[in-house]
Formats: C-alpha cells, sequence, structure tokens
C-alpha cells in the first residue's frame, strides 16, 4: 500500500497541477465525468448485459402487475416477491463491477480528499500542532528528565515561514505534547520532530491553492495507508502514533449549495453515468 | 477549526456601490453624508485635547469653516434614549423609549426598553420533544420613523452600522447591522462565565456573570458552557458542552479543548473566536439530524494555570456568519461584513464591564478584552469606508461609552473608589480612547472628496460619578412608597411594598411613576389629583441637598406630560424623569426597584462614571466638515439636519405615523 501511495501521490499532484488556481468545482466535475465513464467502462468489461436486462426486465414486469391487478392481493404478493427476488439478482449481476469500482476508487478517492476535502492554511492562521506517541511509550523512547511528571525528549524544529506561538503542553493523558502554531508566510513546510536522536518530518501546507494538504502523518498501518495517503507513514518502531495538525475543511459550491466534494461527485457521476451508457452501448 | 468559505464579499461591495438608486423613489434625491457617532464623547474633555493640539484631525475637520459645538442630549441622557431621539428626532414621547428600563404598569415587572423575545407559536409535542412551528425573535420596541427610512423613500442609498435601540433592524435602510440592544445567545445583554479550580470558590451568579467550578485532577480540568433552554424539550433544560483544559505541569500553558476545536493557550492569552457546539437533539441512529445543533461562539481568557486554574468565558455570542438571529439586514449582511473582517462581537454592548464590576477581571484584564471588541468595530470600519461612494453611512463606535464608565474615575483622585494603586496606572485610558476617535476621524477624511459631508457627533458626555441617589430609598423617608415590612433587608418594590399606602415609585435610572389608579395595578391616586403630586414631589426633590456635600443633589426634575413633547408614547414612560445634578447618579439596584437602606451613598463601584445626570451637564459633541443648512443645537435637530444635507424635507415623521 505505502508503494502504491508513493506512486499515486506524485501522480495526483501532477494530474491536479493544472487545475489548482480554478475552484474546486471544476476538478470535481472533470473527475465525476471521469468516474462515470470508468464505472461504465467496468460494467461494459465485466456484467453480462443479457442477464441485467433480464433482471431489469423482470423488476418492471413485477411493478405492472402490481398496477394491473391491484384488487388483488395474492397477485400483489407475488409480484412483490417477484420483484425483490430478481432486484437481488440484479444487483448481484451487478457485484463484480462494483467490487472492482471500489477497488479502483477508494484509493483514487482517498488521495482526491486531501486535495478536495481541505484547504491549506491561510498566512496569519493559527493552528495546534501535535504530536501523539504510542501506548507504552515510557518504556521505549527517551525522557527529558526535567522536574514533574515524565515527559518524553521531544522538539520541533520549525522552518521560517512557521513559527511557534507557545511552549509545548504535555498531555500525560492523552500521551501528547502540543504547540500552538504560527503560519507566518505561505509556503510548503516541513517540520522536524526531534524524539532523542531521531528526527521525523511533518509537512504543513500554507496556502490559498487547491493543493494536497495532511492533517496527519500516522503510524504504519494498511487502514492508515488506505484511507491517510496523503503522507508516507511513521517508521514501525517510531514510537509515535500520530503527528497532526488541522486544516479547514473545504465544501464545493454546487448550484448555490456548498458541500462536501465527494456528495458532488456521487451526484454528477450518476448523472454522467445516465447520459453516457446509450453513446458508450452499456446496459444499467 | 473554523470553516472557511469562499463567498465572494462581492455583493457588499455591489451594494455600497455608487448608483444603485432604488426605483420607485418619488423624487430622488443626491448627497454624500459620512456621520460617526463615538458614544459618550464628551464635548469639554474633547475641546480641552483639542487645545493642547493632541487632536489634530478633529481640528482639520474643522479648519475648512466646519462646526465643532457642543450638542445638547435627551432626557434622560442614556443612549437607548438618547440614539432613538436622534434616530428619529423625537422625544422619548415619540419613540418610546424612556430608559434602559420600563415596567409593566399593571404587574411593575421591569423590562429591557428597546426590544423583547416574542412568544414562539404553536407547537407539536411528541414524547419528551416539541416541534415549535413559527413565532418567536424579538420585536423592535422603538417607535417612531427612522430617518434613513425617509431618505430611502427619496432613492438614497443607506447603510446603518450598529445604531443603538435598533434591534432587531429596523429593516428599512439598504443595509443595516444591529448595536446595543442586540442580546447573546442566552438572551441576556451579556453573561460571562468564569471557572476556576479553586475548591473555595463558591458558584455563584453575579450582575452579568457566573462563577463555576473547574474539576482538575492530574492536569485535566473539565468544566460545562451552559446555554439557553432547549427549545426541542418540553421540559426546560439548559443546552450544555462540556469542555477540557489541559494544563502543562512545568509552563503556564495549557491545551483548551471545545468541540473539535483545540487551542493551546499561555497563562494571560485571549483565543479568537471559538465555536461552541449545543446538540439541541441526538441524531437518530447517530446519524441522521432531526433538528440543526446551536452554535455559538466565545472568546476563551487563560487567566492563570497556578496555584488554580482560572479561565474566563465571553457572552456566547451569535455567529454573524450562521444568521441565526436577525442582526442585520439584509440577513447576509452580517456574514458579509464577517467575511471581510473576521467574526465579531454580536451582542450590543461587548465591553465586559459587568467581569470587572464582579472583580473577575482586573482593569487590565478589562481593558485587554474591551481593545479586542474596539478593534473589532475598527477593522470593520476600514472596509465599509472604502466601499461607502455614495447616500448616507452611519457608523457606531461604543467602545469609548463603556471604558469611560470604567475608566473615567480613574483621573478623579477624590472619586470614593479611587485608588492609586488599582486606578493611577489607568489615568490615561481615556485620552487613548479620545486619540483613538482622532485617529479615526483622520483616516475618514483621508478617505472622502471634499464634497462629502462628515459629521462626528455623540449621544451624552461623561462625568465622574461620586454619590449616589437611592429615589426608592427617598420615596420611603418622605412617606410615599410604604414597607409591608419596615425592616425587612433589600427589599423591592415587587415584592415588599404595601402599594395601598404607596403614592409614588422609582423604576429605572432615571424614572418616577406615580401609583395612579387605573393604571398600576395596584394604583391608588386619584387621577386628578396626580398632577399636585407630581408637583409636590418634584419641589421636595429640587430642594434635595446632598449631607456630605452639601450641594444640591437634584438640579432638574422633568414632569413629561408638561416638558415632552406630546406624542403616543408618553404613557409608558415615567411621570417624572429626575436630572441629577454633575456627579450624582440614581443607585444601580433601585433602577430595578430595590429600596436601599440609605438615600445617599458614596459611589464604590467600579462604574465609576455616568452620565444619567441633569442633560445639561453631560452634552455630546456635534462636529462637521461644513456648515450645515439646517442648525444644529441639540440631538433631536439632527437627524433633519443630515436629510437636509440631501435637500429633503418633512422629518421628524408625525409619531404615530409610520
Amino acid at each position: 500500500m505505502s508503494a502504491i501511495n508513493a506512486a499515486l501521490r506524485p501522480f495526483f499532484d501532477l494530474l491536479l497541477y493544472p487545475l489548482r488556481e480554478a475552484p474546486a468545482i471544476v476538478g470535481v466535475t472533470l473527475f465525476s465525468l471521469l468516474f462515470g465513464i470508468v464505472a461504465l467502462w467496468l460494467v461494459k468489461l465485466t456484467s453480462n448485459p443479457a442477464k441485467v436486462d433480464a433482471a431489469k426486465r423482470k423488476v418492471a414486469a413485477g411493478l405492472l402487475e402490481i398496477r394491473l391487478f391491484n384488487d388483488n392481493l395474492r397477485i400483489i404478493f407475488r409480484a412483490v416477491g417477484s420483484i425483490l427476488r430478481h432486484q437481488a439478482a440484479y444487483t448481484g449481476h451487478l457485484l463484480v463491477p462494483l467490487a472492482l469500482m471500489i477497488l479502483v476508487f477508494l484509493p483514487m478517492l482517498a488521495q482526491l480528499e486531501f486535495h478536495w476535502g481541505r484547504q491549506g492554511l491561510a498566512a496569519g492562521d493559527s493552528v495546534v500542532f501535535k504530536v501523539v506517541l504510542e501506548e507504552g511509550w515510557e518504556s521505549r523512547l527517551p525522557t527529558d528528565g526535567g522536574e514533574g511528571t515524565p515527559r518524553p525528549d521531544l522538539a520541533l524544529e520549525v522552518p521560517d515561514g512557521l513559527s511557534l506561538a507557545s511552549p509545548p503542553v504535555w498531555s500525560p493523558a492523552e500521551r501528547e505534547m502540543a504547540w500552538q502554531m504560527q503560519a507566518d508566510a505561505e509556503g510548503a513546510y516541513e517540520v522536524g520532530v526531534r524524539l532523542g536522536d531521531t528526527t521525523h518530518v511533518k509537512t504543513v501546507g500554507v496556502t490559498d491553492s487547491i493543493r494536497r494538504v495532511s492533517p496527519e502523518r500516522l503510524a504504519a498501518s494498511f487502514t492508515n495507508q488506505l484511507l491517510y495517503p496523503a503522507e508516507p507513514s511513521l517508521p514501525r518502531d517510531s514510537g509515535i502514533e500520530k503527528i497532526g495538525l488541522t486544516y479547514p475543511t473545504r465544501d464545493v459550491w454546487f448550484f448555490g449549495w456548498h458541500t462536501h466534494w465527494i456528495i458532488v461527485v456521487l451526484i454528477l457521476s450518476i448523472v454522467f453515468a445516465l447520459i453516457l451508457r446509450g453513446p458508450m452501448g452499456v446496459t444499467i | 477549526m473554523k470553516h472557511r468559505s469562499k463567498i465572494p464579499a462581492a455583493l457588499l461591495s455591489i451594494c455600497l456601490s455608487a448608483g444603485l438608486a432604488v426605483t420607485g423613489a418619488a423624487q430622488a434625491a443626491e448627497g454624500r453624508v459620512i456621520v460617526l457617532g463615538f458614544d459618550g464623547m464628551d464635548y469639554t474633555f474633547a475641546r480641552e485635547m483639542m487645545a493642547a493640539g493632541e487632536m489634530p484631525n478633529f481640528e482639520r475637520l474643522i479648519e475648512g469653516g466646519g462646526l465643532g459645538q457642543p450638542l445638547g442630549t435627551s432626557v434622560p441622557p442614556l443612549s437607548p434614549v438618547a440614539w432613538s431621539t436622534f434616530t428619529t428626532g423625537m422625544d422619548p414621547s415619540g419613540h418610546g423609549i424612556f430608559d434602559f428600563i420600563h415596567r409593566d404598569p399593571e404587574t411593575l415587572f421591569p423590562y429591557l426598553s428597546t426590544s423583547a423575545p416574542e412568544e414562539p407559536g404553536r407547537t407539536i409535542t411528541i414524547g419528551k420533544y416539541q416541534f415549535v412551528l413559527g413565532g418567536g425573535g424579538y420585536e423592535l420596541l422603538r417607535q417612531g420613523t427612522p430617518f434613513w427610512e425617509v431618505l430611502e423613500e427619496r432613492g438614497v442609498e443607506t447603510t446603518v452600522i450598529r445604531m443603538p435601540a435598533n434591534f432587531p433592524p429596523s429593516g428599512s435602510a439598504s443595509r443595516e447591522l444591529s448595536g446595543m440592544g442586540t442580546p447573546d445567545v442566552l438572551g441576556s445583554y451579556g453573561t460571562f462565565t468564569f471557572y476556576s479550580s479553586d475548591i473555595f470558590l463558591e458558584e455563584r451568579t453575579l450582575a452579568g456573570g457566573e462563577v463555576k467550578p473547574l474539576d482538575l485532577w492530574t492536569g485535566v480540568a473539565e468544566g460545562t458552557l451552559t446555554g439557553p433552554d432547549n427549545p426541542m424539550l418540553v421540559k426546560r433544560s439548559k443546552l450544555t458542552r462540556d469542555f477540557t483544559l489541559y494544563v502543562d505541569d512545568r509552563e503556564d500553558v495549557a491545551k483548551l479543548v471545545v468541540g473539535d476545536t483545540e487551542r493551546v493557550l499561555r497563562a494571560g492569552e485571549w483565543t479568537e473566536w471559538i465555536d461552541v457546539e449545543f446538540e439541541v437533539m441526538p441524531p437518530v441512529f447517530g446519524l441522521v439530524p432531526l433538528a440543526p445543533n446551536l452554535t455559538a461562539m466565545a472568546r476563551f481568557y487563560l487567566r492563570q494555570v497556578r496555584p488554580e486554574v482560572e479561565l474566563y468565558v465571553s457572552p456566547l455570542n451569535f455567529d454573524p456568519e450562521r444568521g441565526d438571529l436577525p442582526i442585520s439586514f439584509p440577513e447576509e449582511f452580517a456574514a458579509e461584513l464577517a467575511e471581510i473582517s473576521g467574526r465579531f462581537y454580536t451582542q450590543g454592548m461587548p465591553e465586559d464591564t459587568q467581569a470587572l464590576k464582579g472583580k473577575i477581571l482586573t482593569p487590565g484584564e478589562f481593558l485587554q478584552q474591551a481593545k479586542i471588541a474596539g478593534l473589532e468595530v475598527e477593522a470593520q470600519y476600514l472596509p465599509v469606508l472604502e466601499r461607502y461612494t455614495d447616500g448616507l453611512l452611519f457608523y457606531y463606535f461604543g467602545n469609548m461609552d463603556l471604558v469611560s464608565h470604567m475608566m473615567w474615575h480613574s483621573m478623579d483622585g477624590e472619586h470614593p473608589a479611587f485608588e492609586e494603586e488599582r486606578w493611577g496606572p489607568y489615568r490615561g485610558v481615556v485620552r487613548e480612547l479620545y486619540l483613538t476617535a482622532d485617529r479615526i476621524v483622520g483616516q475618514t477624511l483621508d478617505a472622502i472628496d471634499d464634497d462629502a459631508t462628515l459629521i462626528v457627533m455623540s449621544d451624552h458626555g461623561f462625568a465622574s460619578w461620586r454619590r449616589t441617589f437611592s429615589v426608592n430609598a427617598w420615596l420611603r423617608d418622605n412617606g410615599y412608597l410604604t414597607l409591608k415590612n419596615p425592616d425587612k433587608k433589600n427589599p423591592s418594590i415587587l415584592t415588599d411594598v404595601d402599594w395601598s399606602r404607596t403614592r409614588a415609585y422609582g423604576i429605572g435610572l432615571n424614572g418616577l411613576y406615580i401609583n395612579e389608579r387605573g393604571r398600576e395595578g395596584k394604583g391608588i391616586v386619584d387621577p386628578a389629583k396626580k398632577e399636585a403630586l407630581v408637583e409636590e414631589i418634584r419641589q421636595k426633590l429640587l430642594a434635595e441637598v446632598d449631607p456630605k456635600t452639601g450641594e444640591r443633589a437634584i438640579t432638574k426634575v422633568y414632569v413629561t406630560a408638561r416638558d415632552f413633547d406630546p406624542g403616543p408614547y408618553l404613557a409608558i414612560g415615567p411621570d417624572m424623569v429626575i436630572g441629577y445634578a454633575k456627579g450624582t447618579r440614581g443607585e444601580s439596584d433601585s433602577a430595578l426597584g430595590e429600596i436601599n437602606p440609605d438615600v445617599y451613598t458614596d459611589n464604590v463601584d467600579d462604574w465609576g462614571a455616568d452620565h444619567g445626570m441633569d442633560h445639561e451637564t453631560v452634552p455630546g459633541i456635534f462636529f462637521s466638515n461644513r456648515p450645515l443648512r439646517r442648525e444644529v443645537t441639540k440631538l433631536k435637530d439632527l437627524a433633519a439636519a443630515i436629510l437636509g444635507e440631501f435637500e429633503v424635507d418633512g422629518f421628524p415623521v408625525a409619531a404615530g405615523m409610520n
């Protein structure tokens, strides 16, 4: 998964580069068209149109039966049973293309979420930057040896363009060190998280363009890599559960409605698929 | 983190741009007038600073033949009254605002004079939940025709920002943002909350605030924010939202978590606006919401983390970007202003004077808070000014008034509350307020063309408030008000007065009412004998001498039926308005009907300056960059003079005509 993400990140960065200054709805619409075409192509490739068509006809026949014999309860029940049975068959005929769609689209959607789902910090914004350690960190990581509750030997290396607006707050209950961080100027930054002798890096994006931003860099796991592909995972033995900051969410304008981009993609993909199924000769 | 939307601010820009004549106007008028309203700017003090060369922009304003004179204020000289008089060109009898506080004549229960919550509509009840069908909201109680309405009828674009006593907005300007009188989420004029981990600190309710515990355990402090009643529940229950503070055990710093928002704070630091979301109804299966949550916003101030954790939370304000309360007209105007210069206090009087009065904030902390509130208003002004090109722009600055209330007496070494250590460091604060006003005037002069008229005005002046007069105690001592039990402590006119033997009572800062038969619920004074009683009380009040100072305590007593213009709202006001001598003011609790033990007391309150006195002693200011077509000597003249600049007559509009 790490290797796939490592390839997909620059690919999507490149693909979306021309759209970085355009409203998000432009890219969302283009990708919806692409998703619609790919979905139809997958259906065409992996489903049996005759069986799909037959199942659809049976469902339609059941509906017609109910309409014609609406005074006969026995026929209505039989028709409802038939509709349910053939609807299940219809879904079954499309299971393979659906499974393929999930396989193809999920990594793409996960990548796009970090372009369209969030926006970069603005110069002047102030956010909490935090490092959460894994459970049992005390036995595996160096402590700073200071007074009070034991705390990790943890410090930030902040590049120009960012600054720390507070000393860290150490929360033993949360195993978390948190700073208030100020975005002073636009740029793509890497903050160094020094833990003992090792330094890990976390990206911070200060931009008003549509760029990939990563709210969290997480410990290595398949799920984390699947759902948070915007940055490489932390090494398995780092002792860090996550390094993160909060980016503002971004809603997409859609005919006067401001909503999450994925809802727009869902609607537009279906619309494009319905429009293109005829020209592409696909039965759905 | 707050969601940042990219709604273009173009609408505001378009709205404020020139040439958008209102269609259907009977007779088009033209002109460019900017009015800056500095609440509580004192003429004498301003002139002294000008004479010392400290207000060069005010000098610049009048040097080309402009005007600079005192402006006679309203009777009584209280902000809601004065601004309503300015708005309508009428006495309180014409606009219906006689004080901050009015009373229901039947029950004598006091209520806020400028707006009132409306009853909710019909409800559908399902189990413990209720669904309200319409209704609710607020009603503007200020009557009369606002001067901008007349301009709009003549096709003049008007923008009216934060006009006091204009909540909900009248809806008659092209754009309005409500100001003084706008409530917080709790429906009050501002209720702060102070949290402390000190186990000996008593949980209590103060005037304008609450003190609550903070549960601290191994570096984690937890508290609960209290919102309004849950509108969805049949049984009354407050909405709540928990928050957590993670306190560092070495540095004076903590992390605050409220809902999805996190903020690391140093001790002594204020946050920006933070969303406080109250769940009105849990979503079905945890997913499907049946009712929108109520989202307020607050600023948090981490006062200290050691030895005890102390956190101040500002009153919960409505978010101008959400439009949950009609604070602007059109409704989206508030959101557009927030888009341009950031979210802002929407409660009408944002400077937290009550927290200073309650000794929750120190004078220095109060000033920090007041500065934040003042800067928000100032930051919003410049973009509005940049976009203004034509018509009328009125912009209100309230910071000077509320800070002066708390800081003016730092210049008065004779004030009973003055202590050098506490107030000495703040001797220059009022001066700084006037410097700020001067800077704003300078920015405006730089931005406008020669043909525009700039008016700088205030509703009243200011004076140190040293002595307090309790009108209800005076009425009691002079036999006009009788208690059921004279030995009862802290009696109130609401519960402890023998109305069968009471002829007069006080409600509001300056109001005195006759207990008139047929008007008051338990009235005993024959209406035919009322005039004689009024005159008798008036003479006695005018003869009052403060035993400590040996000077008259009251220099004017206005009989409203005789001294005010006739008007349709005369009946809701008091029978007499007391004009206290400069330096004396009505007792605060007496305004809500309390009957103090003593008539006279020293004012040892941090609210050490005021203007609720003889109106001739606290004039406001009137400056303009050119002579106006119509003469202005008092506040009541000003609106007609502004209309005169557009060559519009017929103001004030006869009361009762709107």
